[in-house]
This record gives structure tokens, sequence and C-alpha cells, in this order.
């Protein structure tokens, strides 16, 4: 079996696969730990556990909040697994904080559900789960570079050892995708902690959506409010939930909206158009965060830097913070490929139109540990390896041959990452309109036929070549972007964070899912029935 | 000090097996406005404007956990993520110590 990415989803998941005693490989683009999402995150798990509160209570409020798109009987295998799951982890040695605290954290929460565990905790805590077992082999430094299929079915995938330059072929009787986000599509992101990238490129919707896997509700990005200036702490998660003022020095949020809400992104959008926005709590006494070890220690460092709000004016943007769309999943985390399995943020249709804080954590380990139940099932009734296509092969070793060639002329991947970047941050940001979209994919369009003529430097060889990763994440975010332009066109509505100002009303017709789809070796269009 | 001077020197120690026989020093300037900067976006800011053949591990997880931005920095090991460079100052950065270097600043 063949799990690609190594955060929580994907290190649950190589867990439960590996207790079953099926051989794993776990695919990990940095060294375990030393990459990707999980480590940055502050660590809310929510989950119904006070008096009163109940699976059932918790999966209506977030399809609440989601506006009704999220698939019901995902969000009941989330609420309802969510406490076992936890408690596994703490079996597992995880130190949780089981102290709710009082205040709910977004407005529309009937009940606080935030049990504590820093993204941290989690992953230290997976890894030495995972050396127990001999079963799981561990490949560090390896990105995928695309799946390979046969009759329909996903049989293993191609990967890049970035330590020495070459690649591999990886064969597999079950695969699960667990590759995380997107949100460096965007100029400012939360993903990208002190602007430094994550590998948040969108990399896992391309792998699923050349397989031929529906990808849903791609239009669905949540935004929220990070540092933009000074430079030490642009794009971190380290602001309180404090006033904001425009260059005027009024107030300007919509009271009670929430934090994380498509009205504050949107409020907050329309004010930057006009001007810088700040937040200056120089007057206020900083929380200690005795709570909170995370923030806590976030905090202290940052002090001592002298660059928090607490001790000077910091200006603010809207950054890319969370994909509540992606590849297709049911209970069992089966795309629509047979043989490929997704789960965490690469999958779509649970969160809806908008997820609720804390809930990103319980659906990465829920199903993190679903995908590697439900596929080790699935290579347990294989008798043996399906046969890996050998043309595939050799198209994408033609493919990375042409990009590795002496090139003519000066092209870099970081600045087709820049002007793409641009592109979406200018039309396809929180407010959206169709004109504004065409122009995105044209412009799109344009850097597309400049994607064969990066030159990448392979004077110093191909180990640790940066240039080539990047050339590698350059493709799949262009890619990536169209997609999420197209879904946003074919969501002819406004609902959640998708808010198209030529359609400015959610309708009622449009309570089903945007899909885009690879046919004719095009990305296509098209909806689909969200499942009650 | 130079109070005029707004941009820092980083002096890296480089070495690329088996392309290059021994390790050798490069020296880069970077400049810093009035805003703090830090050692890791200084390496970032080299990557992106002036050499893509430079490599460390570009990841930083904002809470001093994932320690893939340790390195020796003027002779001390330390996060290059939480290491302020000041205008007008030459820092030295190296690999850690005891470590197999892969790459420049990458160590096994």
């Amino acid at each position: 079996m063949l799990v690609i990415g190594a955060g929580g989803a994907g290190a649950r998941a190589a867990i439960e696969a590996a207790q079953t005693g099926r051989q794993v490989a776990l695919i990990c683009r940095s060294p375990l730990g030393k990459g990707g999402l999980t480590p940055t995150a502050n660590g809310g798990y929510q989950a119904a556990v006070l008096p009163g509160d109940s699976p059932a209570i918790h999966a209506e409020d977030l399809i609440a909040v989601g506006c009704g798109l999220n698939d019901r009987p995902l969000v009941e295998v989330l609420t309802g697994e969510a406490l076992e799951q936890a408690r596994m982890l703490e079996q597992f040695g995880a130190r949780m904080n089981w102290e709710i605290p009082q205040k709910v954290h977004e407005p529309q929460m009937r009940y606080p559900r935030s049990i504590f565990v820093p993204g941290k905790e989690v992953l230290a805590t997976l890894r030495r789960q995972l050396r127990k077992y001999g079963n799981v082999l561990l490949l560090e430094d390896y990105l995928s570079l695309q799946l390979l299929f046969h009759d329909g079915e996903v049989v293993g995938a191609l990967l890049f050892d970035i330590k020495e330059g070459s690649i591999t072929v990886c064969e597999s009787k079950a695969t699960i995708l667990a590759t995380g986000s997107l949100g460096e599509i965007y100029p400012l992101s939360a993903q990208e902690p002190m602007g430094l990238p994550t590998g948040s490129t969108g990399s896992g919707y391309i792998l699923a959506g050349m397989a031929g896997a529906d990808l849903v509700d791609m239009e669905m990005i949540q935004f929220s409010i990070v540092p933009l200036h000074p430079p030490l702490i642009q794009g971190m998660r380290c602001l309180p939930w404090g006033p904001l003022r425009n260059s005027q020095g009024n107030e300007f949020l919509p009271p009670n909206a929430g934090e994380y809400s498509h009205e504050t992104a949107q409020a907050l959008y329309r004010e930057l158009q006009r001007g810088a926005v700040t937040m200056d709590l120089h007057d206020r006494k900083a929380p200690d965060h005795a709570r909170h070890p995370v923030a806590g220690q976030r905090n202290r460092q940052l002090r001592e830097f002298e660059v928090t709000p607490y001790q000077r004016r910091v200006t603010v943007g809207l950054a890319s913070l969370f994909m509540m769309g992606g590849v297709h999943i049911n209970e069992r985390c089966e795309t629509s490929v047979p043989g490929l399995y997704a789960a965490g943020e690469v999958a779509g249709n649970v969160h809806g139109a908008r997820r609720v804080a804390g809930n990103a954590f319980t659906e990465m380990i829920v199903f993190g540990a679903r995908a590697g139940k439900y596929a080790a099932r699935e290579a347990a009734g294989k008798g043996r390896f399906p046969e890996v296509p050998k043309q595939q092969i050799g198209e994408c070793l033609e493919r990375l041959s042409g990009i590795v060639q002496e090139k003519h002329g000066d092209i870099t991947p970081g600045e087709l990452r820049r002007k793409a970047r641009s592109i979406m941050g200018r039309y396809l940001h929180v407010i959206r309109t169709g004109p504004g979209i065409q122009t995105a994919l044209e412009e799109l369009g344009t850097l597309e036929q400049d994607l064969p003529f990066v030159r990448v430097k392979t004077e110093g060889g191909l180990r640790y070549n940066a240039s080539l990763i990047e050339t590698f994440d350059v493709n799949w975010l262009l890619a990536v972007s169209r997609i999420v332009c197209q879904a946003a066109l074919t969501r002819q509505e406004s609902r959640g964070f998708q808010f198209r100002e030529d359609f400015p009303e959610e309708k009622e017709d449009w309570l089903k899912h945007t899909v885009i789809r690879r046919a004719g070796g095009e990305w296509v269009g098209g909806t689909k029935a969200v499942a009650g | 000090m130079d109070p005029q001077n707004n941009s820092v020197r980083l002096k890296i120690l480089r070495y690329n097996p088996p392309f290059d026989e021994n390790p050798y020093n490069e020296t880069y300037t970077v400049p810093v406005g009035n805003e703090k900067m830090s050692v890791l976006q200084a390496l970032e800011y080299i990557y992106e404007e002036q050499d893509d053949t430079l490599a460390f591990r570009r990841y930083c997880c904002g809470v001093q956990y994932c320690n893939s931005c340790l390195m020796l920095i003027n002779g001390k090991q330390t996060h290059a993520c939480l290491t302020i460079v000041k205008p007008g100052e030459e820092i030295e950065v190296a690999p850690v110590k005891g470590k197999r270097v892969l790459k420049d600043l990458i160590t096994d």
C-alpha cells in the first residue's frame, strides 16, 4: 500500500494500515514532521464532549455553517468518531488538554468543543507510533509526481527522490492521497509562516484529477486575517481577534460574524481595496496564553522581537487558510477512481462552503484512520500486484527529461509562481466576477505557454535541486489555479466562501457540488448532488 | 557596524558533493529595510533573487518545533527562523556540525 503525504492524515492512515500487517510505503516530501501544515497548526480538535451536546448537534452546526454543501454522511462520520479517535490519539501517547474553554470558538456553534492538542504533538505522537511497525517503509524527501493507472484503477505512483535526483516506481494495491492543500496559489497565505513555502501547491488535486478522480467544490477556499507587515510575522496565525481599523481609523468588521466567516473576509477584502488595514493594541495587555502552549511560546518569541500588535501597529492582509473543496470521497474515503483513497485537507465534500475552526484536525485524524482501514481492506483482497503500465512511465520520463534539458531563455519557476499568485489574488480572491474569472483563465493560459521554457539549473546535478522541485510545484500550482477558476465560474451563485458579484444571491437550485473532471485532455466542469 | 549600511552580508559555507571537491564560502549581500528579518528569510531572498542553486530546507513551522532550519550561525547552532539579521552585519552560516552534509546547508 502507498500513502502519499505524511502530515497528520497520512501518518494516521499509515498506522491504521500497518496494524493490519500490510506492507505500507509512506511518502513524505520532507523529513517527517519537518514540512507541510500539520506542524504549524495551533491544535484545536473539536468533538461533542460537554453535557447536552451530541455528535448529531455537532453535525447540524457544521452543516449550517457549511451552507448545506457538506455531504451529511461524511459529517456524521466526522462528528460520530471524533471522540473515539481523540481517545485513540491519547492512547498513542499524545498529551491532550480536555479542559474545553467555556466560550464557543465561533459564534454560530451551540456548544464549545475544542479539545486541545498541538499539531507538533500530533505528529510527534504518530511518528513514535509509526516506529513500532517494521512493515512501514518511510520514504522521506520523496515527491510523488504522478499516479499510475491501469484499466481504470490506480496501481501505484511515480516518485522523485529529492536526495538522489532520481526516479522510482512504486507499485501498490491501494493508494491513499493525504497531500494537504493549495494555499500557495495566493500571494498571501496562512499556509506560509514568515512567507516561506510549505509545499502547499495543490499537487494532490492534480495527481487525483489526472487519474480521473472527481474534484468537487474547488472554488470553496477559506480566507482569514493574518499579519502582512512586519515581514517577520507575515502569514503567521498569531493575531488575536481584535479590532481592525481602516485608513480613516474606523472599525468596519460586521459585529458577531466571527473571525473565520466569509462575511468578515469580504468586509476586509473591500476595505483592503481602499487602503491599508491595521491592528493596534498597544494600550491593551497581552494575554499570557497559560492554557495554550503553542500560542504562548510563539507569542513570547514574537514579543521579544517587538512585532506583536500589543507593541506596535501591525498591517493586516487576507490570506488563504483552508481548502474546503477537493477530491470527492465517500464514507470509506474511496475516491471516484478504484484503488485511490483520499483523507485530510485534499479531500472535498466534508466542510461544504465554510469550515468551522477546529474541525480540520478532527477530519485529519478521523478520515486518516478510515482511509488506512478501508484501503488496507482492499489491498488484502488483491492477490497480486496489478500490472504497472510501462507506457505511462515512459511518457512521464519523457516529460521529465524535457523539464531538465538545456533551455534557451531565462524564465524561472519562481517568476511563473509569482505571476500566477498575483493573478489568483487579483481575480479569484473572496470577491469574484464572471468576467474577472475569464480574464484570470486567459492570463493563466499565457503562463502555461511559458511552462515548457522554464529553465532548471542542472550544472550542480539534480540532488536537492530546489529549482527543479519548484518547477514541479509551479506546474501543479498553475493547473490547480485553472481548476479553481473553472469551478468558480461553474457555480453561478454566492454561498459561503464563494461570492460572485454577478450572482450575489444564494440559490436553492445550486445546493449541489461543482465537479471538475479530466476529459479529452482538458478539465471539464459539471455538478454533482450533495449526499443527504 | 556601519549605521548607513542597510544591507547584511551572509557568508555561507557551500558544498555539493561530488561536484565540489571541498566546501567553500560564498558571500551574498541582502538588502534589509527598517524591519527585522530572520536568517531564514534572508536565505529565501538569496534563493529567490540571487542564486537558486543554494540548498537549504525552505520551510518554517513558525513554532520552534520542526528544527528543519537548525544551522550554525556565527559558530552557534541555532534556528535560522528565529535569528534576526541586523543592517550592516556580516554573519557566517554553515550546516550543523556532526552530520553528513548532503548539499550546502542540508544535512542527513
